[in-house]
């Protein structure tokens, strides 16, 4: 090869290179402007005093220590994890249920499935006014319901023991995205394994116990992961219809970060209680990743 | 065969990557911050006039500013006012006034909070100013009301605030106390412009317009809270009208006689909330709650008279007498939804409530009639009352128009701007001279109102709950209790006597806790 088709490899690699960054530029710029430069200095603020007016001063550990000592931090981290907790299973049962029921060969099963996904994109602010309406203690439809049942009306937003309930019940309303992620992982088991069952004579609930649950254990531990992250962050329910309240049973970490840095005018506490959050919703990832090794079952991995 | 490129043409990747550099470089120009308006004055001092022109005050309903003995330059925006030059054995000269023709060419920002008829009212008044001052361009921008203080706290943060904003009474303290907000006194003392601040309003109006002695924000409307009553139910039940010397036991009477449980009707709506129950609190043997509602140290609310108030205005009004529908059910509901529909017959809130019973905006199409009345006399026979400014204006230090900034905020609180801002907004202006001379008469004749004068009266003695100061009165509502133990006494029927107690602890951990770490 002469020194000249040498060079001027040389060079188109420079140029390839060059052009590489030029290209992934406005991405890089972006992402170290608004993810990593936010990041980090939230990691900074955790040491610091900051109400956005005069400059961050040190304080060392203090925030930290204050997260310990705080009642409020640890009601919202209580309230949070008895959203999650409770709401996550429940979303995964009933997704699930509505996905093996709209999987079915059925006449109008696409409309069917259009109306489930359809609260979905509803904007949350519109679900939370609609959802104020039906839960409403005197003229709710909900409690009309109740009362033909011959149940006496619940103060379903302003009992403190019944908030949470009634939040975990409003979110089943958005359950469209999950469901249809079901939808697509009960899609893909390979019909031949259900004839094969079947030859086996295995009855519907063995086929769903032995082909089916195995083969959509994927799709499970996605919704899982993603079901957790997203229920960590609630916030915009109950800062529309409760404010937190009553008694701070509706209190969420992400409200609570809220008040703290823009109500208080404490950003770096706020940041402090933020990174404990992230670092839970962090752990609880890493935690579901490692069990999820015994019990995903990945067709490719055989 | 092999296809040579000429050189002397673009390739698709040069051309991309050529694009690429000139859209970021006009990314970064546009990101600049724009060059200042080249009318916008740099707070330099204004130049002097001559003194043998007598100088013309720029507010309407003040006397024309006396000439001084000798000459005396117009202070800077800045600067301290000129001091008299007479003798000193003559009596000081009042400060000269700046006349409108003096202030320079200007463009201001003003940010109005984000309701409707607020930012009509601040549009026609904008365009009556522009006329008087047509060097002074106003940009007016509106933020919704859910996020208009976060959205202020952004611009500070950004270094960016407007010149001047609208805010609540209560809202401004933090930012004056760290220096953010221009001392007023040194304008108000140049110009002579004392009017929103009326000697018979000075309890109502100096804990929302000044802190530790240094005025920070110029009234622009204020409130009180009276009794609205609907016609009717008084009407089918054969119950005279109340009138502004009943008692609270009248008052309970009545709210029993009017309330019908098998038809879901209420003689009373309570507006539930410490805002609304300070007045109750305080009227009943003359406790406060706090040691003082600017800057406060002291939580003090488990004092006999207090808890017995909120008892009867928080507890048994919901649980025992049941004369109001829950605090969940009108937060349900929605505001002014039950008095609106009639399913509430009364209700002690601000004149804001006019609009939902009557009119374009009424919760049914034929509206309800209505009167008002002063709040029933407790045993102690002071007046509970409740009256507030919760509109002001502040001039925020970054401003580079000050002086410009200072003529729009005193514009609006004059005549004829407090003439205008009533029929738009229903808000009651500044003083009780403009009450008496605009709201009164407005609201008496839009609504058929007789007795719209309680809610004047109410501004003589009422007096507002708490300010705060640096303190955000967000913080104590919800780290110290507040919230939490009404939720209890409202929501479950709790006694009184057991959660203020408890509340009054908590609150003051949470006021301990402020001041331990409050800086600066």
């Amino acid at each position: 090869m002469s020194s000249a088709r040498k060079q001027g490899r040389a060079r188109f690699a420079v140029q390839e290179e060059r052009d590489g960054w030029l290209f992934a530029a406005p991405f890089v710029v972006g992402a170290l402007a608004f993810v990593v430069f936010p990041l980090a200095y939230s990691v900074a603020l955790v040491f610091l005093e900051w109400d956005l007016v005069r400059p961050p001063a040190f304080v060392g550990l203090a925030n930290i220590r204050k997260l310990f000592q705080d009642p409020m931090v640890g009601t919202s981290l209580y309230n949070t994890a008895y959203y999650t907790f409770l709401g996550v299973p429940l979303h995964l049962l009933v997704a699930l249920t509505l996905a093996l029921a709209l999987n079915a060969r059925a006449r109008g099963v696409s409309a069917y499935r259009t109306a489930f996904y359809l609260p979905s994109i509803t904007p949350s602010v519109a679900s939370a006014v609609i959802w104020l309406q039906i839960l409403h203690p005197e003229f709710g439809m909900l409690n009309d319901a109740f009362e033909k049942l011959g149940i006496s009306p619940q103060r379903w937003l302003f009992e403190p023991s019944l908030t949470k309930p009634a939040f975990i019940l409003m979110s089943l309303w958005s359950i469209g995205p999950q469901m249809v992620i079901f939808l697509a992982g009960l899609q893909a088991v390979p019909e031949v394994l259900y004839e094969a069952a079947h030859a086996d004579g295995a009855s519907a609930w063995q086929r769903f116990r032995h082909v089916t649950l195995p083969l959509l254990t994927p799709t499970i531990f996605f919704n899982i992961v993603v079901g957790i992250i997203a229920s960590f962050q609630v916030f915009t329910t109950s800062f529309m219809m409760t404010g937190g309240g009553p008694q701070n049973a509706t209190l969420f970490m992400v409200l609570q970060i809220y008040y703290v840095a823009f109500s208080y005018s404490r950003f770096g506490y706020a940041s402090a209680i933020a990174w404990i959050l992230f670092l839970i919703v962090a752990g609880f990832t890493v935690l579901q990743f490692y069990i999820g090794r015994r019990w995903v079952y990945y067709e490719t991995q055989l | 065969m092999s296809q040579s490129r000429p050189h002397d043409r673009c390739s698709r990747r040069a051309f991309l990557g050529a694009s690429l550099v000139a859209s970021a470089g006009a990314l970064i120009a546009a990101c600049a911050p724009p060059p200042p308006p080249t009318a916008t004055p740099a707070p330099a001092p204004a130049p002097a006039r001559p003194a043998e022109k007598p100088t013309v005050a720029a507010a309407p309903t003040q006397p024309p500013a006396k000439p001084a003995e000798k000459p005396t330059a117009v202070p800077a925006p800045t600067q301290p006012p000129a001091k008299p030059t007479a003798a000193p054995t003559a009596k000081p000269a009042a400060p000269a006034a700046q006349s409108p023709a003096a202030i320079q060419p200007a463009q201001i920002r003003y940010v109005e909070w984000g309701w409707d008829p607020d930012i009509k009212a601040a549009q026609k008044i904008f365009a009556m100013f522009a006329e008087k001052m047509p060097q002074i361009k106003v940009k007016l921008e509106y933020w919704p009301m859910a996020q208009f203080y976060e959205k202020l706290k952004t611009e500070i943060a950004g270094g960016t605030p407007p010149d001047v904003s609208f805010s609540h009474g209560e809202q401004w303290g933090f930012h004056a106390a760290r220096g953010l907000l221009v001392p007023l006194d040194e304008m108000r003392k140049r110009d002579n412009f004392y009017a929103p601040w009326p000697e018979e309003l000075k309890t109502l109006l100096d804990p929302v317009t000044m802190l530790r002695g240094k005025v920070y924000a110029v009234p622009y409307f204020v409130f009180s809270l009276a009794y609205v009553y609907l016609k009717e139910p008084f009407d089918k039940a054969g119950i005279k009208y109340p009138t502004d010397d009943w008692t609270v036991d009248q008052w309970l009477d009545i709210c029993l006689k009017l309330t019908k449980p098998a038809e879901k009707l209420f003689g009373y709506e309570q507006r539930f909330g410490h805002w609304a129950e300070a007045g109750f609190m305080r009227a009943e043997r003359g406790e406060m709650e706090w040691d003082s509602i600017v800057e406060p140290r002291k939580a003090k609310w488990d004092q006999p008279g207090i808890i017995d108030a909120l008892q009867l205005h928080s507890v048994d009004i919901v649980h025992k007498h049941k004369i109001t529908p829950s605090p969940a059910a009108l937060s349900a509901a929605g505001y002014g939804a039950m008095i609106g529909t009639g399913k509430t017959a009364m209700i002690n809130d601000g004149s804001w409530v006019f609009p939902v019973l009557k009119g374009p905006d009424a919760k049914t199409p034929e509206g309800r009639e209505f009167d008002v009345v002063m709040p029933p006399l407790p045993r102690s026979g002071k007046r509970p009352s409740v009256a507030s400014s919760n509109g002001v204006h502040p001039i925020w230090a970054a401003s580079k128009a000050r002086d410009a900034a200072w003529e729009l905020v005193k514009f609006m609180s004059e005549e004829p701007a407090q003439a205008t801002m009533p029929p738009i907004t229903g808000r009651q202006p500044v003083t009780i001279e403009h009450n008496y001379k605009y709201w009164v008469p407005d609201v008496e004749k839009t609504y058929g109102i007789k007795n719209a004068k309680a809610f004047v009266e109410i501004l003589k003695t009422g007096a507002t709950h708490l300010v705060g100061g640096p303190i955000d009165p967000g913080y104590l509502t919800r780290e110290g209790g507040i919230t939490e133990a009404f939720d209890k006494m409202q929501g479950q029927g709790q006694p009184a006597a057991q959660v203020i107690p408890e509340m009054n602890k908590k609150l003051q951990k949470a006021l301990d806790d402020f001041w331990a770490t409050y800086k600066e």
